[in-house]
């Protein structure tokens, strides 16, 4: 399984942090090329590989972590998403129920990527919380993962076990996913799973 | 506003423990009768009376925490449940919602209480750990809500911080709340919030 993080802002830099720190492989990348983020993947070590962003479309595992409206602009990058797994790490700050149409702000990322399994997760905690050690107190930060894919939740509950957090999987978008879309109780809060 | 709680097997007891612990008084009964349960109420102190079903019914806030078969007959036990607020602490505990119609159990159990307003908390942890102090390294154990009356679930939600829990609204039964059913994805972990 391969991975990688589009966006190398707050969030694509937090991720990368525990993707480090875990030991994981991952590339990241944006749309300004590789060399603007070579700082942050000598900081974080090997494991974090800059890569182009036509690079990074070809791992299994794609992690959206750019500005919600940048989404399309990843998606339409690669010409076929099928078989992949997408990551909906975005939250929709500043972007109106109406620019959504009523949906899920998921399910529109999953309608620009025709094909992929959209799994949103990693998305809930301010970047600050997300680049901290997911240990407390003998306990794991929670992490929760939504998809309408039960496999790909699955897998990205691993990945996200694998992280060093702790994942509740709460179901499909529709169902428990909307407790983590934008204003959802499930957002913005800092749990810890103890053992 | 006045509480009660319905059932003195290990969920009633360890929320008469907590209501003990937080200084806020509650009725206690189940359907033997005080004499049952008046060894209880004195260990737990001033805050928990012993009561008849009957008076405990006429508490503001009533918390179910019976099994899942016994409450139609506790619905049946006064002429009106319009403008009490019911916690539902029951499990239903079968893999299919069949038998209830499809209906998540607290909204299936609110069709035998006309006029209540259902919120379903409180029946997510195992009995010991509801029984335990909910402040734990710096934060506060987390308490998950759901109920189609918002006023009622914010009310609920004040009581539960006030027992000591931090609680979080999950918004209707058939929504937020379908993840507090039995097996469900927030049932059975046991979440410290920590400031943000």
């Amino acid at each position: 399984m391969t991975y990688s993080i589009i966006g190398s802002g707050n969030v694509g830099t937090a991720l990368a942090r525990q993707f480090a720190h875990s030991g994981i492989t991952v590339g990241i990348a944006n749309t300004r090329g590789p060399d603007s983020i070579a700082p942050l993947a000598k900081e974080l070590g090997a494991k974090v590989v800059p890569q182009t962003l036509q690079d990074a479309l070809k791992a299994d595992v794609v992690i959206l972590a750019v500005p919600f409206r940048a989404h399309p602009t990843v998606a339409r990058a690669l010409a076929s998403w099928s078989g992949k797994v997408v990551v909906d790490a975005m939250n929709t700050y500043g972007v109106s129920p109406e620019e959504l149409k009523g949906q899920a702000s998921t399910d529109v990322v999953a309608a620009a990527f025709p094909g992929a399994k959209v799994v949103k997760t990693l998305n809930q905690l301010p970047a600050r919380l997300l680049a901290q050690d997911p240990s407390v107190n003998g306990g794991r930060r929670v992490m929760f993962v939504s998809s309408n894919d039960a496999n790909a939740e699955a897998l990205m509950a691993t990945l996200v076990a694998d992280l060093g957090f702790a994942p509740i999987q709460l179901g499909k978008v529709n169902e428990g996913g909307m407790l983590i879309g934008m204003g959802g109780s499930l957002i913005l809060q800092n749990l810890v799973k103890q053992a | 506003m006045t509480y009660a709680i319905i059932g003195s097997g290990n969920v009633g007891q360890a929320l008469a423990h907590r209501f003990a612990r937080s200084g806020i008084a509650v009725s206690l009964a189940n359907t033997r009768g005080p004499d049952s349960i008046s060894d209880l109420a004195m260990k737990l102190g001033p805050a928990v009376t012993a009561v008849h079903l009957q008076d405990a019914l006429n508490a503001d806030v009533v918390i179910f925490a019976v099994p899942f078969a016994a409450h139609a007959a506790i619905a049946q036990a006064i002429g009106s449940w319009g403008g009490k607020t019911v916690v539902d602490v029951m499990n239903f505990r079968e893999p299919s919602l069949a038998p209830l119609g499809g209906l998540q159990s607290s909204d299936f159990m609110a069709k035998s209480l006309p006029g209540a307003k259902v919120v379903k908390t409180f029946n997510q942890l195992p009995a010991a750990l509801l029984a335990s102090d909910p402040a734990e390294n710096g934060g506060r154990r987390v308490m998950f809500v759901a109920g189609n009356h918002d006023e009622a679930n914010s009310a609920v939600a004040d009581l539960i911080a006030s027992l000591g829990f931090a609680p979080v609204v999950l918004g209707k039964i058939s929504e937020g709340g379908s993840l507090l059913r039995f097996r469900g994805p927030l049932v059975l972990q046991n979440l410290i919030k920590l400031g943000s």
